[in-house]
C-alpha cells in the first residue's frame, strides 16, 4: 500500500518542528541507553587495567587450596614452560609474607610481595608507580619499597588541609626515602630495612598499601628455593586470558589453581555488576522517554485530525491502513531517531577514544559495545511501535459519522 | 441505482430516542440527478449517510447496486465506498498537508493505481472542472468554490456510479454556489453521472432533474423539473 508511506511522509513534513523535536528526544534517548554503558565500560576498564597492572597481570597462577602448601614449587622450571608458549609476554614469581613495621614508636600490620624486579617489569607496572626515591634492582638485600599509605604522612605536611583521613590511614606518620624500619614477619624473623621508594598510584591500587623486597631477600628470610606464593602471566593480549589459561592447564602443572585476570578479580566482577544495575535503569527511563513522547505526539497527532481521519474511511480507506499510517510514522521516529542518536554517539566515542577523559587512576577511553548499540536500536524502535500503536488504534476505529460532523 | 424501502432510522443517546426517518421510499435509477430538500433536521443527512452506506438503517431496506449495503461487513462497506460513491462533503474536506492534486488522487491511490497514472488521472479531472492551473496549490491557498471544485473531483476519480453530495454550496456565495451546482448538472449530461445533491435552496436544488422534499424523517412530495 503506497498510501501508507505516502501520507506518513506528508503528514511529517507538514508537523516538520513537532517531528524534529520528536526525533531529537529520540536521539537523546538513544544517546542515554548507549553512552552511559559505553562510558561505564570504559571506567570498568581503567580500574581493570590498573587491577592487572598491579596485581594480577593477566593470568596468575596460585596453589591449590587442598595442596595445603602457601607455594608452588619448581617455579623456574614451570616459568621457563610458559614463557615458552607463542604470545607469552613474560611472567614473573611473587613471593607473599605478612608482618608488622615498626618506626619511630609507630607500627602496623603490612602485606609484603617480594619478588624479582627484572623479571616483573616485564609482567606488572609495579616499577613504574615510585612516587618518590627509587625501585628495587635484582640484586638489593635489606631495602624496600613502602606503599605511600603505610609510609604515611607527618602531621605538619596535613595542617592548613581540611578533611584528612584520620589515624587510620596516617601510617607510619611519614617515613621518608633512605629512613630505617625494622619488620618482624609473622615467622618471628626480624630485620631492618632501608627504605628505598615510595609507591603509589590514586587508584584503589595494592601499590599504596604493599612494601616490596627482593624475592632473595624473601627466600632467605623464609628459608624457601624455587617456591612461590604466585606465578603472574602476562600475555601479548589481554582479552586472549581465557585462551592461554587452557594452554597453561594442558602444561599439567601440579597442585595450580590458574585463574584469568577477571576471575581472580572478584572486585571488577562486582564492578561489572553494579554498573549492570545502573544500566537497566538509565535503559527503562530511555523507554519511558521514548513511550511518553511517541505516545503523547500520536496521541495529540490523530486527535488534532479526526475530521480527516472520518473522510478517509468515508472515501473508502481501510481502518487497518489508516493505523498503518500513523505505526508508520512511529517507525520512522524510532528509525530516525537511532540514525541520529547513534551517529551522535559514535562520534562521541570515537573522539573521547583520541582526547580521554583524565582521571586519577588512568585515561577513560569509552567502549560501545556493537551489542549494545543493536539491543539500543530494538528497544528504541519497539518502544516508538508500541506506545504509537495505542493511539493509531483509537484513532482509527472513531465512528466516521462522529468525526465527520466535527467542524474545525 | 438506489431502492430505499420503509426505511426508518432511529437515534438512541441514552434513554432519549431521536425518529430522525420514519419510512422512507425512494428510487433513483442510473442517470438520474436528484435534488433532496428540506428544513434543517429534515433528516436529510441521514438519508445521505445511508444511502452512501456511511449508517445503517434501522428499519427498512436499503439497495444499493441491486446490493443489500447493510448486510455487508464494515471491510466489505469500505472497500464499496472506494469504488462505487463519491462524496462531496459540506465543509473542509481536503487534507490540508497534500496540494489538490494530490488531494484528488487519494481514491486512485487506495485503490491501488500507480503514481503515474494517478498524477495523470487527477489531472484530467481538474482540467475537466476548470481548475487545471491550481494542481500544485494547497486547500488553503484555494477559494472556497475552488475547493468545493476540487472536493468534486476527488468524489469522481475512481468512476464510482453515485455522486453524493451533502449541501456542498452551504459556505459559499451564491455565484460559487451556482458555479458549483452547475458542474454537477454538466456531468449529468456529459457522463450519465447519478447524482444525489441535499441542498436547502429552492433554486439551485430545481437545476436537478427532479426533487423531493422531506419533512420530519418523511417524504412530503416529489416533483420533476
Ligand atoms: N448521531 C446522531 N445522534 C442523535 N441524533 C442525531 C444524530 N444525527 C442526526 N440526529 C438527529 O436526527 C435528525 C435529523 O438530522 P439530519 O439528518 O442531520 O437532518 P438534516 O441534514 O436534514 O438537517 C435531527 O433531529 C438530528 O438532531
Ligand atoms: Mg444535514
Amino acid at each position: 500500500m503506497r498510501i501508507i508511506p505516502f501520507l506518513a511522509f506528508k503528514d511529517m513534513v507538514r508537523d516538520r518542528k513537532i517531528v524534529l523535536l520528536v526525533i531529537f528526544l529520540l536521539a537523546f534517548s538513544y544517546v542515554n541507553l548507549t553512552f552511559f554503558p559505553a562510558f561505564l565500560n570504559g571506567l570498568s576498564n581503567t580500574f581493570q587495567d590498573e587491577i592487572v597492572d598491579t596485581g594480577t597481570s593477566h593470568i596468575i597462577i596460585t596453589p591449590r587450596l587442598e595442596s595445603n602448601s602457601p607455594y608452588l614449587n619448581f617455579v623456574s622450571s614451570t616459568r621457563k614452560k610458559i614463557d615458552l608458549i607463542p604470545g607469552v609476554a613474560g611472567s614473573s614469581s611473587h613471593i607473599g609474607l605478612s608482618g608488622t613495621v615498626f618506626f619511630e614508636g609507630k607500627q602496623t600490620g603490612v602485606g609484603i610481595t617480594a619478588l624479582t624486579p627484572s623479571d616483573d617489569s616485564h609482567v606488572t607496572a609495579i616499577g613504574e608507580k615510585i612516587l618518590k626515591g627509587d625501585y628495587l634492582s635484582d640484586g638489593d638485600t635489606g631495602e624496600i619499597v613502602m606503599g605511600e599509605l603505610i609510609a604515611g604522612r607527618k602531621i605538619e605536611d596535613r595542617i592548613g588541609q581540611t578533611g584528612g583521613f584520620g589515624a587510620a590511614t596516617e601510617g607510619l606518620g611519614g617515613v621518608d626515602v633512605g629512613q630505617k624500619v625494622v619488620i618482624r614477619f609473622s615467622n618471628g624473623v626480624e630485620s631492618e630495612f632501608r627504605v628505598k621508594g615510595i609507591s603509589g598510584s590514586q587508584g584503589f591500587s595494592l601499590v599504596s598499601q604493599t612494601i616490596y623486597m627482593t624475592a632473595m631477600d624473601a627466600e632467605e628470610i623464609l628459608g624457601i628455593d624455587d617456591q612461590a606464593s604466585s606465578i603472574l602471566v602476562r600475555l601479548n593480549n589481554k582479552d586472549d586470558a581465557a585462551r592461554y589459561k587452557k594452554l597453561i592447564l594442558e602444561l599439567g602443572l601440579s597442585n595450580a589453581n590458574i585463574q584469568t585476570w577477571s576471575e581472580a578479580s572478584t572486585f571488577a566482577e562486582g564492578l561489572n555488576q553494579t554498573f549492570g544495575i545502573v544500566i537497566i535503569v538509565t535503559t527503562i527511563v530511555g523507554i519511558v522517554i521514548v513511550m511518553a513522547t511517541v505516545g503523547i505526539v500520536i496521541f495529540i497527532n490523530t486527535s488534532r485530525k479526526r475530521r480527516i481521519i472520518g473522510v478517509l474511511k468515508a472515501i473508502g480507506m481501510q481502518k487497518n491502513h489508516l493505523m498503518m499510517v500513523f505505526l508508520f510514522e512511529s517507525l520512522l521516529f524510532g528509525l530516525i531517531g537511532t540514525l541520529l542518536g547513534a551517529a551522535i554517539v559514535y562520534s562521541t566515542v570515537y573522539y573521547m577514544n583520541i582526547h580521554p577523559i583524565v582521571l586519577p587512576i588512568g585515561a577513560l577511553k569509552p567502549v560501545l559495545l556493537t551489542s549494545t548499540a543493536v539491543n539500543a536500536v530494538a528497544i528504541l524502535i519497539a518502544s516508538s511501535l508500541v506506545a504509537g500503536y495505542i493511539p493509531s488504534r483509537l484513532a482509527s476505529r472513531q465512528e466516521i459519522l462522529e468525526t465527520i460532523k466535527v467542524v474545525e | 441505482m438506489i431502492k430505499l424501502k420503509g426505511v426508518h432510522k432511529v437515534y438512541s443517546m441514552g434513554d432519549v430516542k431521536v425518529h430522525a426517518l420514519r419510512g422512507i421510499d425512494m428510487n433513483v435509477k442510473k442517470g438520474d440527478f436528484v435534488s433532496i430538500m428540506g428544513p434543517s433536521g429534515s433528516g436529510k443527512s441521514t438519508m445521505l449517510h445511508i444511502i452512501g452506506v456511511l449508517d445503517r438503517q434501522t428499519k427498512g431496506s436499503v439497495h444499493i447496486k441491486s446490493v443489500d449495503v447493510a448486510m455487508m461487513s464494515d471491510e466489505d462497506r469500505t472497500s464499496f465506498r472506494l469504488k462505487e460513491i463519491g462524496f462531496v462533503f459540506q465543509f473542509y474536506s481536503l487534507l490540508p498537508e497534500l496540494t489538490a492534486l494530490e488531494n484528488i488522487f487519494i481514491p486512485n491511490m487506495l485503490a491501488g493505481m500507480n503514481g503515474k497514472q494517478c498524477r495523470k488521472n487527477a489531472r484530467e479531472m481538474m482540467e475537466k472542472l476548470g481548475i487545471g492551473e491550481r494542481l500544485s496549490n494547497y486547500p488553503h491557498q484555494l477559494s472556497g468554490g475552488e475547493q468545493q471544485r476540487v472536493s468534486i473531483a476527488r468524489a469522481l476519480v475512481n468512476k464510482p456510479e453515485l455522486l453524493l453530495a451533502d449541501e456542498p454550496t452551504a459556505s459559499l456565495d451564491s455565484k460559487s454556489a451556482m458555479n458549483v451546482i452547475s458542474i454537477l448538472r454538466k456531468l449529468n449530461e456529459e457522463i450519465r453521472q447519478t447524482i444525489v445533491l441535499i441542498t436547502h435552496e429552492q433554486s439551485l436544488g430545481a437545476l436537478a432533474d427532479r426533487g423531493i422534499w422531506l419533512k420530519d424523517g418523511a417524504v412530503e412530495r416529489e416533483k420533476d423539473f
